[in-house]
C-alpha cells in the first residue's frame, strides 16, 4: 500500500497531466460520438454577448455584400410568386400547390454572431435561442441556400452545426435526371465544394446542374438549393462518381440565417421513435 | 510580483486578441493553420513551478476552445505542450542560466538555431496533437501530419516576429 501512495506522490504531476488529457479527450469523443448532445460553449450567454458585440463591428464591413445576398433572395422569391400565383396551368401536378394545405413550415430570421470556415468541423453560432422556441436538430439556411443544423442552444443563442463540418451529411436530389439517393458531405478541404457521393457510374449528369435537399432529408424542407454541379470522375475502378458540388452559401460572408419550424415534426418524430421502440 | 502577473495579463489578452480576431478568421487553405497564441506558454518564466504551468495552459486552451467552438482540442494540446516545457525546462533551467539572471527559455539561452529547434519541436507537437484530435481518424494520419507540419511553419514565424517585436533586446 505505502509502495502505491509513493508511486502517486513521486508521479503525482503525471497523473494530474493524465487527468487534464482524459477531461479533454472526453469532449472530443463525446463529440465524434455525434447524435448526443453535448456541452458547448459559445451558444452560452458569456461567450455569445461577447462574440455579438465583436459581430456587430465586423458586420458594417460587409454591408454591401449583405445587400447583394438579400436582393439575390429577392429576387428568387419574386420568380417563386410568378410560378405560384399567376400561372394558369391546373393540368399539371405542382408540390405545395394545394391552397387548402396548412403551411408546412415557419421561418424565423437570426443574425449570424459567429461562423468559421478553416476548422475540420465548423459552427455557426446564432442570435436566437429556446426563448424563441428553437430546438436542438431544426434545419438553418442561408439567404442562397442550406447552411446547417441547430445543434445546440441555450436561451438566447444557438449554436449550429455548419454544412462544413465532417459530421454532416444531407440527402441530395438533382432534378435533371430523377436522382434521389446518396449523400453530401465535407472533406474538410475547400470550403466552397462539398463531395455527392453515391451516384453510380451509369447516370448521366453534367456540369452545371442544380444539388437540391430531397425529401428523404430529416431535417430540411425538400428543394433547397445546396449547390451546382462543379466537375465529376470515376475513381479508378469504383462503379460511382466522385462529385464535387459548388455551394450555393457563401459561408465566409454569411450574416442571415433562417431556422425552419416544420409543423410536421413532433409527428414524425413520434413515429420513428415507434419504429426503434415498438 | 503583482506587476509580473498584470504584465503577463496583458500579454495573454493581447495573444488571445491576436488568435481570435485574426488567425482563426483567416482562410489561407486546409493545411495552413497557424495558431500564434501558444507563444504565451513559450515566454512563461522559469520561475513557474510545473503544476502552475499546467494548469496555466489548460485555462489557456479552454479560454480558446469556449470563444472558437472546439470542444477541448486548444485545451489537450496547450496541457501536451506544458507537459513537453516541464522536460525542457529542467533540463534548461541550470545553474549557468540562474547565475546569468535568465528567466525564460528564450535565444538569450539557447542561441538563435538552439531556440528555434525548441519552439518548432515543442509547436509541432501541440499542432499534430490538436489536428489529430480535429480529424479523430487514423485514416487521416498523412493529412494531419502534413497540415501540422505547414501550420508549424506559420506558428514558427510569427512566434519570431512577436519574439523581435516584444522582447527585441532579448533577442538581438
Amino acid at each position: 500500500m505505502n509502495v502505491i501512495l509513493r508511486f502517486i506522490r513521486v508521479n503525482a504531476f503525471y497523473f494530474v497531466f493524465g487527468l487534464l488529457q482524459l477531461l479533454c479527450l472526453y469532449q472530443v469523443a463525446r463529440f465524434n460520438s455525434y447524435q448526443q448532445t453535448f456541452y458547448f460553449n459559445t451558444s452560452r450567454s458569456a461567450t455569445g454577448h461577447f462574440l455579438s458585440t465583436r459581430q456587430s463591428i465586423i458586420d458594417y464591413f460587409y454591408l454591401r455584400d449583405y445587400n447583394e445576398q438579400l436582393a439575390a433572395e429577392n429576387l428568387a422569391l419574386r420568380q417563386q410568386l410568378a410560378d405560384n400565383r399567376f400561372s394558369q396551368d391546373t393540368t399539371r401536378y405542382r408540390a405545395g400547390a394545394d391552397s387548402t394545405a396548412p403551411f408546412r413550415y415557419r421561418y424565423l430570421k437570426a443574425r449570424v454572431v459567429q461562423s468559421s470556415v478553416n476548422k475540420l468541423n465548423n459552427f455557426i453560432t446564432i442570435d436566437k435561442g429556446s426563448k424563441a422556441g428553437i430546438k436542438a436538430g431544426m434545419a438553418v439556411l442561408s439567404p442562397t441556400g442550406i447552411a446547417g443544423i441547430v445543434h445546440d442552444v441555450s436561451e438566447d443563442f444557438s449554436l449550429v452545426l455548419s454544412v462544413l463540418n465532417t459530421k454532416f451529411r444531407v440527402s441530395p436530389m438533382i432534378p435533371d435526371i430523377g436522382f434521389r439517393e446518396g449523400f453530401v458531405s465535407w472533406d474538410g478541404k475547400d470550403e466552397h465544394l462539398v463531395q455527392l457521393n453515391g451516384i453510380n457510374k451509369f447516370e448521366k449528369i453534367k456540369k452545371g446542374a442544380k444539388v437540391l435537399t430531397s425529401s428523404y432529408s430529416p431535417h430540411f424542407p425538400e428543394g433547397i438549393s445546396i449547390g451546382e454541379i462543379e466537375s465529376f470522375s470515376i475513381p479508378g475502378n469504383s462503379s460511382f462518381y466522385d462529385v464535387q458540388v459548388r455551394l450555393s452559401t457563401p459561408f465566409n460572408k454569411m450574416h442571415t440565417a433562417y431556422v425552419v419550424f416544420d409543423v410536421y415534426r413532433p409527428q414524425i418524430d413520434s413515429l420513428n421513435q415507434a419504429i426503434i421502440q415498438p | 510580483m503583482i506587476r509580473e502577473i498584470l504584465r503577463y495579463t496583458l500579454l495573454l489578452t493581447l495573444v488571445l486578441l491576436i488568435q481570435l480576431l485574426v488567425f482563426s478568421r483567416l482562410n489561407l487553405g486546409f493545411m495552413f493553420k497557424p495558431q500564434p497564441y501558444i507563444w504565451f506558454l513559450f515566454i512563461l518564466p522559469f520561475s513557474l513551478n510545473r503544476y502552475t504551468l499546467l494548469f496555466t495552459a489548460f485555462g489557456t486552451g479552454l479560454i480558446v476552445d469556449a470563444l472558437s467552438n472546439t470542444y477541448g482540442l486548444h485545451a489537450a494540446s496547450c496541457t501536451l505542450l506544458a507537459l513537453g516545457r516541464s522536460f525542457t525546462d529542467a533540463r534548461l533551467n541550470t545553474e549557468t542560466a540562474q547565475r546569468e539572471g535568465i528567466l525564460r527559455p528564450g535565444s538569450r539561452l539557447l542561441g538563435f538555431s538552439g531556440y528555434f529547434l525548441y519552439i518548432s519541436g515543442l509547436t509541432f507537437v501541440h499542432h499534430f496533437l490538436y489536428f489529430f484530435y480535429e480529424a479523430f481518424r487514423f485514416s487521416m494520419l498523412p493529412q494531419v501530419f502534413t497540415t501540422a507540419l505547414f501550420s508549424t511553419l506559420g506558428t514558427i514565424a510569427s512566434i519570431i516576429l512577436l519574439e523581435f517585436t516584444f522582447f527585441r533586446r532579448e533577442v538581438l
